[in-house]
């Protein structure tokens, strides 16, 4: 590889898009540089892109979504671009019925009470008329019926279950692995709860590509294609991914060109992760980004998305616990989670 | 040794780990970015626990996810660590790596 002389190549560069100078790049700094205005376009049409080109508010119907919004950089660029597409402000009206679903996965009752008064302060300026809800992971653990309170959040007495279950979980590549599908359930639980059948996560590119390589070593590949693409169609709702396309460079320059970082909230992470299948992933992935390799998510990306599996079970059966196709009804990896987790589990299955 | 005045802007979660959101400081003339880096670690990172999310061990690289901007252009685009710091510029850190 000839890294050496590229730096100097990219000084006093011209906007691929129009004939400023180049102040941002796109995720490969050899491929793509843009002056401001059109960085910030540029990822605002990805973002409108992913959502055009699979029709998903084609129909009258079904407008009702649950935007997920969990503090991160990426939350705060979902719901800016769900803001600014309601008021009209950067494109022709996107035909949305916006819910937001603030999503709490802090277990402390201070904490938490810190993230209510903050979403009071957010919804002032962000998505102001429409229903805001704060729930906590925890709501996975519920059984199907069970109502969402308003100004308060919901989930908090299940917390310790919660707790409970993934520490029984012995193996931490499986532990994180059910604390992924224990958020889909929430989100699932969450939005049939409300009747709604269609929620957008704020997963950007560089998540899906780690989670494309960690369900790869899961043995679910088979089934990637639809983890990691914009529209993944569930039994009763639809997950929805519209910044799959984006990095987390590129939203967090965005964020901080268009001064909605201020609206992140901000919770120190815990370092003390035990080694598993994902960690050594992100590892990988950090080795390869500070080597220069920077197209490696997107090379993940585009090659996972064609991976179909081809031999689905019988009548389209799928994995009662991650919704992958599979022959039985519950898949190989989720039955080993289910060996090594207590018996709390089982009564979700 | 003579000074040059410039504003350190830290974004994206880093300004916890500083004094401030945004601070006016002197540093040597003639300063490359990598220098800058050192200057923050010497004197602005108040988080010395959690500097490795800003720095890496010895301060000749930002930690991995953490954007540098000079006068709001990544530095990519400049020369990167060599890039000579003039007076009266900004230098931006823009972290990816907080939030949840
Ligand atoms: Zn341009
Ligand atoms: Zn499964």
């Amino acid at each position: 590889m000839e890294l050496g002389n590229f730096v100097t190549d990219l000084n006093g560069k011209k906007c691929v898009k129009c004939d400023k100078d180049a102040k941002f790049t796109g995720v490969d700094p050899k491929k793509a540089w843009y002056c401001q205005e059109c960085f910030v376009q540029m990822v605002r049409n990805k973002f409108r892109s992913s959502l055009s080109k699979k029709k998903i508010y084609k129909d009258a119907d079904a407008r009702d979504t649950l935007i997920v919004f969990d503090g991160t950089l990426s939350g705060t660029f979902l719901l800016h671009q769900i803001n600014d597409a309601l008021k009209q402000i950067t494109y022709k009206r996107l035909m949305v019925k916006p819910t937001v679903l603030v999503l709490v996965s802090l277990t402390e009752d201070t904490e938490i009470q810190m993230v209510i008064k903050r979403i009071q302060e957010i919804k002032k300026s962000v998505l102001e008329n429409v229903r805001w809800v704060v729930a906590h992971l925890a709501c996975s653990m519920y059984d199907e019926d069970f109502k969402l309170k308003e100004n308060e959040c919901n989930g908090v007495e299940k917390i310790s279950d919660y707790n409970q279950l993934i520490a029984s979980c012995s193996v931490p590549t499986y532990r994180k692995e059910l604390e992924r599908v224990l958020k889909e359930k929430c989100l699932q639980k969450i939005a049939c709860s409300m009747g709604i059948l269609k929620c957008m996560v704020p997963d950007h590119a560089d998540d899906l590509g780690r989670l494309a390589i960690d369900q790869l070593c899961l043995g679910r590949g088979g089934s990637i294609s639809t983890l990691v693409t914009v529209t993944d169609k569930r039994p009763d709702f639809m997950l929805i991914r519209p910044l799959c396309d984006i990095s987390k460079k590129e939203l967090a320059v965005y964020n901080y060109l268009c001064d909605i970082d201020k609206h992140c909230i901000h919770i120190a992470q815990q370092n003390n992760q035990q080694k598993s299948v994902q960690t050594l992933t992100d590892a990988f992935i950090c080795t390869l980004e500070n080597e220069k390799f920077y197209s490696t998510i997107n090379t993940v990306l585009s090659t996972a998305a064609k991976i179909h599996n081809t031999s689905i079970g019988k009548d389209d059966s799928k994995c009662s616990f991650c919704n992958v196709e599979v022959a039985d009804s519950v898949c190989s990896t989720c039955s080993a989670i289910r060996e090594c987790t207590g018996d709390l589990l089982t009564l979700l299955f | 040794m003579s000074t040059i005045p410039v504003t350190i802007d830290f974004s994206g979660g880093a300004e916890f780990l500083v004094k401030a959101k945004a601070q006016k400081v002197q540093i040597p003339a003639d300063s490359t970015l990598r220098d800058v880096l050192k200057f923050v670690r010497d004197n602005l990172v108040t988080d010395v626990h959690r500097i490795n999310m800003l720095l890496n061990d010895d301060a000749s690289e930002v930690a991995h996810g953490v954007i540098t901007l000079i006068n709001d252009t990544d530095t990519g685009l400049l020369l990167e660590y060599d890039t000579v710091i003039e007076a009266g510029d900004t230098i931006t850190f823009v972290s990816t790596l907080h939030g949840g």
